[in-house]
C-alpha cells in the first residue's frame, strides 16, 4: 500500500492521516510513506490555478514513483486526490497523451508506466470493518450517525463507488453499523458540501447556501455525529459550521472515517486523532462512546 | 475450364457509394461475366442473374453484396430457377464486411475485389450438392402464458394444430393479470384488463388442442425447423386436479411470503391460489417456502394434496416454437435517489395498478402504504431506468410508461377526484391515436412538468420530488403524499433462460432479436422459431397480441407442410476409410457410426461443425460446403495480390455467432481497417493446425480466431471448445509462429462492440509488430 498523503488532511486536520497510519500500524499493515511524493494539486486544478497539463506530468510522476516502489496500490485519504489520480491514469492510457508525458519525464529521470491502481482509504476500513469491528475498544451503540460520501468520490467515477450505488453511497455507512451505530437518513444527503473548489472563492454567497442547507438538513435529525471520508468536506462542515450556529441553535460533532476508526481502536485523542484541530468540540460523542 | 459469373449489388449507394462499382465490373469483364444491379434482390435483380446464367451457361456463380444471412436464400432460389445447384454459388459480403466498415473508397474497392477473388477461387472448389427432406410434425410449442402466449397458443389451435403451452407459474395469465386496467384510445376509459383476459384464458384450458403445462420450463432442445425434440421440466406437481378450489389448505398454512401476483403488496400463504380466475382453477404449493408441515394435506377433504410430489422431465417432439417469455419490471432499488424500499410512499406504477385494483390488497380504494391515508397530491416519475445510459440502466424507451401513467392518471382523476397528479416526464410518448387520450388527460388537469426528477427526499415527515423544469428552466421541490415510478421494462429472465437454451439470438438488450426488424418482426434467427409480445421487445398489450398472431400464422406455415428442405452440410467419408473409428469418439453427437468396418455419417444427427474431419489419420473425412479444398482457396484468395508493405489479417469466425456479430459491427456501421479479412467457418472446431499455418505461409501476419460463446460446437460445449482451442494455439507456437500473431477470443452477439475492440486491438498489435516476413528475414 502507498500512503497518498493530502495536503487539505495534511494542513487543516493532521489527524486524519495520523488516525490511518495508527490503523495500518495496528494491523500491522505494510505502508510504503514516500517523502517524494508531492501533492497531487488536484485543488488547484479545480480552481484553474495549475494547468492540466501540469497536473498530469506531477502525477504521472506520482504514479511512476509508486510503481517503482512496488507499492503499486495507491491508497488516497483525499477523494479529490483519489479522482484526480484516477483520471490522470485513464488520461494516460492514451499513447500519445502518455508518449508526451513521458517526455517531459525523461527530464527528471521518470517514466510513467501504468501498473498502478487507486483506492480511498475508506474503501480500505470497509474491506477490514470486520476485523476492524473485532477489535474494537469502544462501540458506537448509542450513537446517531449521519454519513457524507463526498462528491469526488462519488461523482467523479461513480460507476466504482464501493457500497452501495453512486446516488445513495453506504461505504461510510456499513462501516459504522459494524461499529454498532444507527445511522440516519437527511433529506440532502447526496448534496455538496458547499466547498465547491473554484466557488469557494468566487461565489462565498452560494457555496453558503449550499452548506447552510447541508448543515440544516442533517441537524434536523438530530445525530451525534457527521462523518466524511474527505477533509475538504469535513473543513466546511466543521470549520463552518460556527458560522450559522445562532440560525441552526446546535452544533454536531464531524470527524474522517479514519479519525472515528482510530478511536475506536483505543488511539490517543490528541496524539493520533488530533481532535484539539475540530472547530466542534467532540467531547460529547466521546462520552456516548462505550467501552467493550 | 469453368464458367463463372460475377454479380456485383449496388445496394442503392449502400455499396456503391464506398467501393467503385464501376471499377470492379471493368476489371472482372477481362476474366468472366460480369453483371451489376442498383439491387440484386429485388426481381429485376434476380431477372438478370437467371437470365445471365441461361445466357452464358455459368457453372458457378458470385454474388458480390450484403451479408449472406440477409438473402443467402434468395440467391440460392435464383440459382435453382436458372437450373444450377445452389451450392455453386458463393455470396462475398461486401457491405457488411466491406462498403459499411471501411473509410476510404479506394481500400474498400480494393478490398472488395480481394474478397470476390477468393471466392471466385473457393468456387473452383463447390460441389453439386442435394438437400434432405424432414417430416415436419404437425405440433407447435408456446413458451410463456401471458397475454401474447395465449394468443399465439390460442391461434394454432383453433387452426387444428396440436400445441403445448409451457409456462413457469402455476397459472397462465402473466402480467395482464396484474396491470388491472387497460385503457381505450377510443372512448377515453379505463376497462379491466382481466374481462378481457379471463374469457381467453378459459379458452385455453377448455381448447382439447392445448395441453397446458404450469410449473414448467425448457430445459433441452435439439432438432431443426420441422421437427425439434424438447424436454421440458415439471416442477413437483404437489395438488392435483381432484382440487376443487376451497382455499381451506391456505386457511391452515402457517408460512406466508409476499405475493408476487400483488407485484408483493399483500402476502399469500405458501400452499394459494394466485389469483380468484386463475387457470388451472387449483391451489399450488410453493416449494421454494413450504416447511412440509402437512397441515393442508390433512384439511383437504378431496384429498388433493400430494406432498411426496416429484419433479418430471416430459419429452415432447414439435415442429415449430412461438417464445413468448415475456418481460420484467427495471429493480426500482436500482436507483435509490428516488427511495424506493427507503420510504413506504414511493411505489411503482405496477404496485399502484394493485391498490386501484379491486382485486388488490386495499380492494381498490386508493390508500398509500405508509399508514392507509388517501394521498391528495401524488407525483409521477417517468423512464425510471429507461433512456437511462448510467450503470444498470435500459439505455432504450420502454414504450409503454407514459400510457401507464396517463392511464392511472386519468382513472384516478376520475374515481377519486380532487387527487392532483404531476407527471415528470422526459418526453410524452403518446403515438398515433393515443395522442387524443394524453391530450384528454391533459384537459382533466393532471399536470406535466417535462424534467427528470433528480431525487425524492423525506424532510419534515413528508416527501419531495426535486426536478427540474426544462421547459421554465426552474428548479422545483414538489411535495407529494405519494410518489409513482414509472419503471422500465427488461427481458424476464425467462426470455434470456429461452433464448440460451434454445439458442436463438438475442440482441445487445438481451431481449430476443427478430430475423428482419421491418419485415419479419416474429421470426428469429433461427429457422422454426418466433417470437412476439415482450420477449422481443417493449411494446403494449395490442401490439403484443398482434405480433402474436402473426408468429403464430408463421408456425402454422410451417407445421403446415408436409416436409421441410435441410441443408447437407454435413461430413462425409471418402474411399480411404480404414475404418480406425477415431471420428466416431470424436462425434459428440454420435453422427458417426461404424458399419462393415467403414465410418457413416448420419446427415441429419451431423451438425456440420467439421471437428472429425482432421481427426482421419487418412483423410478420408472431409465437411460439405466447407471442404478443406475450400477452406484452402478461400485462405489462398483472400491472401492473394498482398501488395509490398501491405499487412493482412485473417479473422476466422464461426458462422452462426462470429461472423453474425462482425456483420453487426457493420450495421452499426463501426470503421475498421482493411487489413482485417474476415473467412466464415462453419465451426471454430474445423480449423486444424495447417490450415493457421498455410496462413502465415501464404503471407498473413496476423491470425484471429473468433469462437461464438456458449455456442456448443460438434455436440462439444463451451469449455471443450476451448480446450481444442488452446491445444490448436500450443501446436502453432510448436510450429515457430510467434505467439502474439495468433489471438483467441470469445465472441458473444449481444456485444459485438466487443469483437469490434478486439479485433482493432489485434490489428494494431500486427501493425506495430510489423509484417511477418520481415520479422522472419530479420536473423
Amino acid at each position: 500500500m502507498y500512503l497518498f498523503k493530502s495536503c487539505v488532511a495534511g494542513t487543516f486536520y493532521p489527524g486524519i492521516e495520523r488516525s490511518f497510519r495508527f490503523i495500518l500500524n495496528s494491523l500491522n499493515v505494510d505502508y510504503f510513506d514516500d517523502p517524494n511524493q508531492s501533492s497531487c494539486t488536484g485543488f488547484a486544478g479545480h480552481c484553474g490555478v495549475v494547468p492540466p497539463e501540469a497536473n498530469l506530468s506531477l502525477n504521472a510522476r506520482n504514479l511512476a514513483l509508486a510503481y517503482n516502489s512496488g507499492y503499486t496500490n495507491v491508497v488516497c485519504t483525499c477523494p479529490t486526490s483519489y479522482a484526480n489520480l484516477k483520471e490522470c491514469i485513464g488520461e494516460l492510457n492514451d499513447n500519445k497523451t502518455r508518449a508526451a508525458i513521458n517526455d517531459v519525464l525523461k527530464t527528471v529521470n521518470y517514466e510513467y508506466k501504468g501498473g498502478v491502481t487507486v483506492y480511498h482509504a475508506a474503501e480500505v476500513l470497509y474491506s477490514l470493518k470486520e476485523i476492524l469491528a473485532e477489535r474494537a475498544k469502544f462501540s458506537l451503540s448509542k450513537v446517531n450517525i449521519a454519513t457524507h460520501h463526498g462528491c469526488h468520490y462519488t461523482k467523479v467515477f461513480y460507476d466504482e463507488v464501493t457500497g452501495g450505488l453512486w446516488e445513495y453511497p453506504t461505504l461510510l455507512d456499513e462501516i459504522c453499523a459494524a461499529f454498532s451505530a444507527t445511522l440516519v437518513d437527511y433529506s440532502e444527503r447526496s448534496s455538496c458540501c458547499g466547498l465547491g473548489f473554484s466557488h469557494l472563492i468566487d461565489v462565498d454567497e452560494y457555496t453558503e447556501s449550499t452548506s447552510f442547507r447541508k448543515l440544516e438538513s442533517v441537524l434536523a435529525e438530530e445525530p451525534d455525529l457527521i462523518v466524511t471520508m474527505c477533509a475538504g468536506c469535513q473543513l466546511i462542515l466543521d470549520r463552518f459550521q460556527r458560522q450559522f450556529e445562532e440560525r441552526l441553535n446546535r452544533v454536531v460533532p464531524v470527524l474522517n472515517v479514519s479519525q472515528l476508526v482510530a478511536l475506536l481502536l483505543g488511539a490517543d485523542k490528541s496524539r493520533d486523532a488530533c481532535l484539539q484541530f475540530s472547530t466542534i468540540d467532540i467531547a460529547p460523542l466521546i462520552e456516548k462512546m462505550e467501552a467493550v | 475450364m469453368s464458367k463463372f459469373g460475377v454479380f456485383l449489388c449496388r445496394c442503392d449507394g449502400n455499396i456503391s457509394n464506398a467501393i467503385d462499382i464501376d471499377r470492379l465490373d471493368k476489371d472482372f469483364k477481362r476474366t468472366t461475366v460480369v453483371d451489376s444491379d442498383q439491387h440484386l434482390c429485388s426481381l429485376q435483380g434476380q431477372q438478370k442473374i437467371k437470365k445471365s446464367i441461361r445466357k452464358h451457361n455459368l457453372d458457378g456463380v458470385v454474388v458480390a453484396a450484403c451479408s449472406p444471412n440477409n438473402h443467402g436464400q434468395t440467391f440460392k432460389g435464383c440459382m435453382r430457377d436458372a437450373g444450377l445447384n445452389p451450392y455453386l454459388l458463393e455470396i462475398t459480403n461486401i457491405r457488411e464486411q466491406c462498403s459499411w466498415v471501411t473509410d476510404d473508397r479506394k481500400s474498400a474497392t480494393n478490398k472488395a475485389r480481394d474478397l470476390i477473388n477468393a471466392s471466385l477461387q473457393r468456387l473452383e472448389h463447390a460441389e453439386s450438392l442435394s438437400e434432405f427432406r424432414v417430416d415436419v410434425t404437425n405440433a407447435t410449442l408456446v413458451v410463456g402464458g401471458g397475454i401474447a402466449g395465449i394468443t399465439a397458443a390460442l391461434a394454432l389451435a383453433e387452426n387444428g394444430v396440436k400445441t403445448y403451452l409451457v409456462e413457469k407459474e402455476p397459472s397462465i395469465g402473466g402480467n395482464t393479470v396484474r396491470i388491472g386496467k387497460v385503457f381505450s384510445p377510443h372512448k377515453m376509459v379505463e376497462e379491466c384488463a382481466m374481462c378481457s383476459l379471463s374469457p381467453l384464458m378459459n379458452d385455453v384450458y377448455e381448447n382439447h388442442k392445448i395441453e397446458l403445462l404450469t410449473g414448467a420450463e425448457i430445459a433441452n432442445i435439439n432438432g431443426t425447423a420441422g421437427h425439434f425434440n424438447v424436454d421440458v421440466k415439471i416442477k413437483p406437481q404437489s395438488v392435483s386436479e381432484r382440487c376443487t378450489s376451497c382455499g381451506e389448505c391456505a386457511t391452515v398454512c402457517p408460512i406466508e411470503v409476499p405475493d408476487w401476483w400483488n407485484a408483493n403488496t399483500r402476502t399469500r400463504k405458501a400452499i394459494y391460489k394466485p389469483f380468484p380466475q386463475a387457470v388451472p382453477d387449483r391451489y399450488t404449493i410453493d416449494a421454494e417456502h413450504c416447511v412440509n408441515c402437512g397441515k393442508c394435506a390433512k384439511v383437504c377433504k378431496s384429498d388433493a394434496i400430494e406432498l411426496e410430489a416429484k419433479p418430471s422431465l416430459r419429452k415432447i417432439e414439435v415442429g415449430a416454437i412461438v417464445v413468448a417469455t415475456g418481460h420484467d419490471e427495471f429493480d426500482p432499488s436500482l436507483r435509490p435517489e428516488y427511495g424506493y424500499g427507503r420510504f413506504k410512499d414511493v411505489v411503482t406504477q405496477l404496485e399502484l395498478a394493485r391498490i386501484i385494483g379491486v382485486n388488490g390488497p386495499t380492494n381498490g380504494e386508493l390508500l398509500r402504504p405508509s399508514d392507509g391515508k388517501t394521498p391528495k397530491r401524488i407525483v409521477m416519475i417517468q423512464c425510471v431506468g429507461s433512456r437511462d445510459e448510467k450503470p444498470h440502466g435500459l439505455p432504450y424507451c420502454s414504450s409503454v410508461c407514459c400510457m401507464v401513467a396517463l392511464k392511472h392518471a386519468n382513472y384516478i382523476t376520475d374515481y377519486f377526484p380532487g387527487t392532483d397528479i404531476t407527471v415528470l416526464y422526459t418526453d410524452i410518448r403518446a403515438p398515433g391515436i393515443y395522442e387524443n387520450y394524453y391530450r384528454h388527460v391533459q384537459e382533466k388537469g393532471v399536470k406535466f412538468i417535462r424534467g427528470r426528477a433528480s431525487d425524492v427526499k423525506r424532510k419534515g415527515g413528508k416527501l419531495y420530488v426535486s426536478a427540474e423544469d426544462t421547459l421554465r428552466g426552474q428548479c422545483l421541490e414538489l411535495d407529494a403524499d405519494l410518489v409513482v415510478l414509472s419503471t422500465g421494462i427488461k427481458p424476464s429472465q425467462g426470455t434470456v433462460h429461452v433464448g440460451e437454451t434454445l439458442g436463438i439470438e438475442l440482441g445487445d438488450d438481451l431481449f430476443v432479436k427478430e430475423k428482419h426488424p421491418k419485415l419479419e418482426g416474429a421470426s428469429t434467427n433461427t429457422k422454426g422459431i418466433y417470437v412476439c409480445g415482450t420477449a422481443q421487445g417493449p411494446k403494449d398489450i395490442t401490439y403484443s397480441v398482434l405480433q402474436a398472431d402473426a408468429a403464430a400464422l408463421e408456425a402454422l406455415s410451417l407445421v403446415g407442410q408436409d416436409y421441410v428442405s435441410v441443408e447437407p452440410l454435413s461430413a462425409f467419408v471418402k474411399d480411404s476409410c480404414n475404418g480406425c473409428g477415431m471420428c466416431v469418439r470424436q462425434c459428440k453427437n454420435n453422427a458417426i457410426k461404424m458399419v462393415d468396418r467403414r465410418a457413416t455419417v448420419d446427415p441429419m444427427l451431423c451438425t456440420g461443425g467439421g471437428a472429425c474431419v482432421h481427426v482421419c489419420p487418412t483423410a478420408a473425412l472431409d465437411l460439405h460446403g466447407c471442404t478443406e479444398a475450400q477452406l484452402e482457396a478461400s485462405i489462398r484468395g483472400i491472401l492473394a495480390g498482398k501488395r509490398e508493405k501491405e499487412i493482412r489479417n485473417i479473422a476466422f469466425l464461426d458462422t452462426k455467432i462470429g461472423y453474425a456479430a462482425a456483420d453487426n459491427i457493420g450495421a452499426a456501421r463501426l470503421r475498421y481497417p482493411p487489413s482485417i479479412r474476415i473467412i466464415s467457418v462453419p465451426s471454430v472446431l474445423r480449423l486444424a493446425p495447417q490450415h493457421i499455418e498455410l496462413a502465415f505461409q501464404l503471407g498473413a501476419d496476423g491470425v484471429f480466431i473468433g469462437q461464438g460463446f456458449e455456442a456448443e460446437s460438434c455436440g462439444e460445449n463451451f469449455e471443450s471448445v476451448e480446450t481444442r482451442l488452446n491445444d490448436l494455439s500450443k501446436e502453432v507456437v510448436q510450429r515457430g509462429i510467434d505467439p502474439a500473431r495468433l489471438k483467441i477470443y470469445r465472441v458473444y452477439i449481444p456485444h459485438f462492440v466487443g469483437l469490434h475492440k478486439r479485433l482493432m486491438q489485434f490489428d494494431d498489435k500486427i501493425k506495430e509488430t510489423g509484417e511477418l516476413e520481415k520479422e522472419l528475414a530479420a536473423p
